[in-house]
């Protein structure tokens, strides 16, 4: 109660904080995206002289927009499944099995987020050359899925190691099968896990820029190397802010829908200890 | 006992087919374009002409001076980027590590950068330091000044760190806050007990408690502000280049694949002696603030 | 050695729930006071105020006479022993003990020899060079105390320091602790929630119920003449009835009728008019063949626990449907009808029935 003014301070700085910090940007991305072909928007105009979506329709037909959004979100969901496949089997020795030598394993399963990505990309893409393999969709989603691993190896080890062995005992002392065993022991702890490392995975190959600009470019467009074509030489901002837009607002929502699913998930698993 | 022979040979062969296509896929990819970009670097696996081992490449870029210039800047750059996102995220960190009113709130704002790509960053911070962004509109419309200033593309590379840290604190702060949470409330309290005011409490047990976790948080943060491309592209200096972006010129203008190896190889080596130094450095300076 | 003063001290949290109500204690220097009570009773809030953690809402504290209720903890003439030790794990058990001296700027020389007392008094100069991680917990309570110490405070707070330590350890840190007291002649205030505890420690308890005083007094005071029921029931075993005010026999003697039988009771209690709680305890009941005329009633053995020094008999007196306890040397033979006599100063009048 003492603190009431020490609160509304406060609260007018979370405010303040948020205007500058996320608002406006956004605002102005917004706003530009909304700019009129017809009418620039130039100095001295405070604000544009004309709204209209004109833009966003002209880049959906006259630009690669759609094919880029269409590689995007099938490389996507394709890394994501593949990450999640190769990284559990590595995950479950890392989570369960105590062995010689894991914490050195453990660092170098680190290695492709330590390494600067654009070095990756520039040496992947002049291996993938070397040995005369021309097919962008396979070498991007490759270089994705080693470059994400760490995250999914990371997650699902965790989950792993909560899995109790006190219940799979059990579940095999009642004569489960191996399925049974799984789906009684295993899955209600490892599902929150398995949907974290899919969307943090997914939201990453969405974003990803080196591997898809230096092994992409120029014929495979991705939503970030399209973007970074109106962004670098030929600066076209009102085209940026359209593909901004579409790069940043689904991630938002998978990654505010992520952290509801951990929320309700992480609560039924723990509910579930005794 | 001759009996668990086989069983011991049969799990050890089951481990290394368990992590064979994670963390095998892992070493086998990076290995394999590491060891591409060495041998690139003396002359192998040319595209064009003869290959053979030469030291040519690694002369001509050790004695240009835009790979010098190179160097300096992505250190500089890295350096004040993961020392200032690590500065401003420890107090940040200390203030939200009792939840209050709103805490909440505060730090998924300050987090969300995170979820922000680092172009749509780039383009979100043009937008506001630009000639036409809104500082300068602001400032013109008021009057304060009469004609733009130039802060996208500043020859310091203000803007860049700036960008950098955007992006980069919000991972520092959750590192931080997490170490910071798990000192227990007894041992803060025990210390003021004991005479300890807030800068001694933050010096004496604050920081020897949290290194391990500012060490990672530096380490990473370096190594990824040393190698970027984008944000130097879009919002640094066009004088200096970094070291990635020097490294794909080479390479993509020069068609020079041998060159750009070297430049990957001197990155790699700046990257993990300077994060290695940084890492050394904090833990001298957190040694040398315990006393 | 100091002298400390809590005058009508309450601490309201912000819900409006009143953790502390009015305590007042005056602690003589050099005393070892116990603050005991059922968790959640406050005492460990108000041994934090007292520290200077928690901030009060009324009320003033005084050290040696100076008012220290806004004094910050790291300026106030106490040190504490915390109930997780509290031990800064990045330090060594020296470094730990010189922390205090350290922030206090105590000279090199003072440093060296403060240390080498509080190793010396806590036996642990073998361990000087240790993490707290290598020692076993007994070993970590003494740097603990041996840190309090260091810092030569005219008050030690202990919350509740031996509640992680097993039964053997736990006794004889207790008469080290007192020993170590008595040679330094540091003012102890004590928490615990274990009777034993407090019973065998202190100069004096204070007991405490909902943030409130229920009773302060020697620790014989305490046992042998409760002021309430709560502290008749929290403290050893007690017998309650409920006992209607019969008669004034004179010289602190009063006749009380209560469903077992009629009995004589001898308080130093100005009694009225009504119904008190009256307690009394199971080993002041003598076991005859037959009832005697004064004091006594019958009643049948029910149940029994042989304890091994003692034995633990539970009874149902003749013509009652509650039980009451006793103890005896050795077992009773179950359903067996015994006479028992409670002598008139044996009994405590409680608070009055409501």
């Amino acid at each position: 109660m003492r603190n009431k003014p020490l609160q509304v301070i406060l609260f007018a700085l979370l405010a303040i904080v948020f205007f500058l910090w996320l608002f406006v940007p956004f605002a102005m991305a917004l706003l530009w995206s909304l700019v009129d072909p017809d009418k620039p928007w130039s100095y001295p105009d405070l604000f544009p002289q004309k709204l209209s979506f004109r833009r966003w329709g002209d880049m959906w037909l006259t630009t690669s927009l759609p094919a880029a959004i269409g590689n995007s979100y099938l490389l996507a969901p394709v890394v994501a499944f593949l990450t999640l496949l190769l990284a559990a089997p590595t995950a479950y020795a890392f989570g369960r099995i105590p062995f010689r030598g894991k914490a050195v394993a453990q660092m170098l399963s680190l290695l492709p987020l330590v390494l600067p990505s654009f070095i990756i990309a520039l040496f992947f893409t002049s291996l993938l050359y070397k040995l005369g393999i021309y097919n962008k969709f396979a070498g991007i989603v490759l270089g994705h899925v080693v470059l994400f691993l760490p995250y999914a190896i990371r997650i699902l080890t965790v989950s792993f190691s909560q899995v109790r062995q006190d219940l799979i005992d059990a579940a095999r002392d009642l004569g489960a099968s191996p399925w049974a065993r799984f789906s009684a022991a295993y899955l209600p702890v490892l599902r929150p896990g398995i949907l974290a490392a899919l969307i943090i995975v997914f939201i990453q190959s969405i974003e990803e820029f080196a591997i898809a600009f230096v092994l992409g470019s120029p014929d495979f467009t991705t939503v970030p190397t399209i973007l970074y074509s109106y962004l670098g030489y030929n600066f076209v901002r009102p085209n940026a802010a359209v593909v901004s837009l579409v790069l940043v607002v689904p991630n938002v929502i998978l990654m505010l829908v992520f952290e509801r699913l951990l929320k309700s998930e992480g609560a039924a698993v723990s509910g579930g200890k005794g | 006992m001759r009996a668990a022979q086989p069983a011991r040979w049969r799990e050890t062969a089951g481990l290394l087919l368990l992590l064979l296509p994670g963390l095998g896929l892992i070493v086998l990819f990076i290995g394999t374009v590491i060891s591409m970009a060495v041998a690139q670097s003396v002359g192998y696996f040319n595209f064009s002409g003869p290959s053979g081992f030469t030291l040519d490449f690694w002369h001509k870029q050790l004695t240009s001076p835009i790979l010098r210039t190179s160097v300096l800047y992505s250190l500089k750059i890295a350096t004040i980027s993961a020392i200032l996102s690590v500065a401003l995220a420890y107090p940040l960190a200390l203030w939200l590590r009792k939840p209050f009113p709103g805490s909440g709130a505060i730090s998924a704002l300050l987090k969300a950068p995170m979820m922000v790509p680092g172009l749509v960053a780039a383009f979100l911070l043009v937008n506001v330091i630009a000639f036409h962004g809104i500082i300068n509109e602001t400032l013109l419309g008021l009057g304060i000044t009469s004609k733009p200033l130039r802060m996208q593309n500043d020859r310091f590379g203000f803007a860049v760190i700036f960008l950098q840290v955007w992006k980069q604190l919000p991972f520092a702060l959750l590192l931080l806050s997490a170490a910071v949470q798990s000192i227990h409330d007894d041992l803060l309290n025990a210390a003021r007990d004991l005479g300890a005011g807030a800068l001694a409490r933050f010096r004496k047990i604050v920081l020897p408690l949290t290194l391990k976790s500012m060490q990672a948080a530096l380490i990473i943060i370096f190594i990824g502000a040393a190698g970027d491309y984008s944000f130097q592209v879009v919002a640094g200096p066009t004088r200096s280049s970094s070291l990635a972006q020097h490294m794909y010129t080479v390479q993509r203008e020069f068609g020079q694949w041998n060159e750009a190896a070297v430049v990957a190889i001197v990155l790699m080596a700046i990257a993990l002696t300077g994060s290695i130094l940084l890492a050394a450095a904090s833990q001298l300076a957190v040694s040398w603030g315990k006393k | 050695m100091a002298h400390l003063q809590l005058d009508r001290v309450s601490k309201t949290f912000a819900n409006g729930f009143r953790v502390l109500d009015d305590i007042s204690i005056d602690v003589a220097p050099g005393e070892f006071l116990t603050l005991l009570g059922p968790s959640g009773c406050g005492k460990t809030t108000l041994l934090k105020a007292i520290a200077g953690f928690h901030a009060i809402s009324s009320g003033a504290l005084r050290i040696n006479g100076e008012d220290v209720t806004r004094v910050e903890p790291e300026r106030r003439d106490t040190a504490m022993c915390f109930q997780s030790y509290a031990l800064f794990p990045h330090m060594t058990v020296s470094e730990n003990i010189l922390f205090g001296p350290r922030q206090n700027r105590v000279s090199k020389a003072d440093c060296a020899d403060r240390l080498a007392t509080a190793l010396r008094q806590v036996d642990l100069g073998a361990h000087a060079e240790k993490l707290p991680s290598a020692l076993s917990g007994g070993q970590q309570q003494r740097v603990a105390l041996a840190r309090a110490m260091a810092m030569r405070p005219g008050i030690i707070l202990f919350d509740e320091p031996l509640s992680n330590l097993d039964a053997k350890l736990r006794e004889q840190v207790r008469f080290e602790i007192r020993a170590l007291q008595a040679e330094l002649g540091f003012t102890a205030i004590y928490v615990t929630h274990d009777q034993a505890e407090a019973l065998a420690m202190s100069d004096r308890i204070v007991v405490m119920n909902k943030g409130r005083i229920e009773q302060i007094g020697t620790p014989e005071d305490i046992y042998d003449r409760p002021a309430s029921r709560f502290v008749a029931d929290f403290i050893g075993a007690a017998n309650i009835l409920k006992a209607e005010v019969q008669e004034d026999l004179g010289s602190g003697l009063w006749r009380m009728r209560t469903d077992v039988a009629a009995f004589e009771i001898r308080t130093d209690k100005k009694l009225s008019r009504g119904s008190y709680y009256i307690c009394w305890r199971p080993e002041d009941a003598e076991v005859q063949e037959a009832a005697s005329a004064n004091n006594s009633f019958l009643a049948k053995v029910t149940a029994q626990a042989f304890q091994g020094n003692l034995t633990d008999v539970i009874l149902t007196p003749t013509g009652s449907t509650g039980t009451c306890r006793i103890q005896v040397r050795r077992p009773l033979p179950l359903g067996t009808q015994v006479a028992i006599t409670i002598p008139p100063e044996r009994f405590s009048v409680l608070e009055a029935v409501q």
